[in-house]
């Protein structure tokens, strides 16, 4: 088994805030991530599989990017991550829960590998890893 | 889910085993047994797991982990002497220092999440994971 990773970037927007929960408390718990502001985000996707007998290949590269591409960065690039995507719309926008929404939209996404891990920085000095638990 | 926050300084070190002889300490250290001590950027990267929910959508949320992380590594590792810091006897190897931070950590991030791993990156050449005695998976070690 080869686990293959692809690192893409975007840039967005957002800010972390629970809307039943007062301004003071959502400052409690989030600081200044209360305020919108913005990351450049790095997304590493890793996908399991076997090479190809005859490219050598678990995915062409090519084709990874335009899929994750599709389903993922024009969803997500310069874009207010709150107001522009459905699901954040409702759901906070940690680098939790946009792990767990990549990892929704590439699920499956793959023929012939398994999508092992999505991993997103948020900035160099945190990151989230979603492994797919309770998918 | 997994949370990882990195955190980094700067600090000093020697290698040297004080039951070995200088020829034994030399043999097994190389260059990091420099009594005068010599220092690297290290580089910790601390993770914890959890469930994550609409209702709680984080594992533990950012800033308090970073205050947690903070509070405990900053009087320990900010330019330090690691033979110092961790106490007497202390060989401050990698392998050493990922565990001593560890048994530090645990506590303070007991009742937040689980505390999963800590890697050191010692130099762009060395790192090391420790992750407790049982320890993960190693396909879902954060490496």
């Amino acid at each position: 088994m080869i686990y293959l990773t692809r690192k893409m970037h975007f840039s967005a927007a957002h800010r972390l805030y629970v809307d039943s929960l007062s301004p003071e408390e959502n400052r409690k718990i989030f600081g200044e991530c209360s305020n919108l502001h913005g990351h450049n985000y790095e997304l590493e996707v890793t996908f399991a599989g076997e090479p190809d007998k005859t490219t050598g290949m678990v995915i062409h590269l090519s084709e990874l990017d335009a899929i994750v591409k599709e389903r993922v960065i024009d969803q997500l690039d310069h874009k207010n991550l709150d107001e522009d995507v459905d699901v954040f719309k409702t759901e906070v926008s940690t680098v939790e829960m946009l792990a767990k929404y990549v990892w929704d939209r590439l699920e499956n996404s793959v023929p012939g590998a398994r999508l092992h891990r999505v991993r997103i920085w948020e900035d160099d000095a945190s990151f989230a890893d979603f492994y797919g638990e309770g998918r | 889910m997994y949370l990882t926050v990195v955190s980094r300084f700067n600090a000093a070190h020697t290698l040297w085993n004080p039951s070995f002889t200088e020829e034994e300490n030399i043999k097994t250290f190389g260059e990091c047994a420099n009594p005068a001590g010599h220092g690297h950027r290290y580089t910790v990267e601390i993770t914890v797991g959890g469930g994550v929910t609409s209702d709680k959508p984080y594992v533990v949320p950012r800033p308090v982990m970073r205050k947690i992380v903070d509070d405990v590594l900053s009087p320990k590792l900010r330019n330090a002497n690691l033979n110092v810091v961790f106490g007497n006897g202390f060989l401050p190897t990698g392998e050493n220092v990922a565990k001593a931070l560890w048994h530090l950590l645990e506590p303070a991030i007991e009742g937040h999440a689980s505390l999963v791993s800590v890697r050191i990156v010692e130099t762009q050449k060395n790192s090391f994971v420790y992750a407790g005695e049982v320890g993960p998976d190693i396909k879902t070690l954060p490496i």
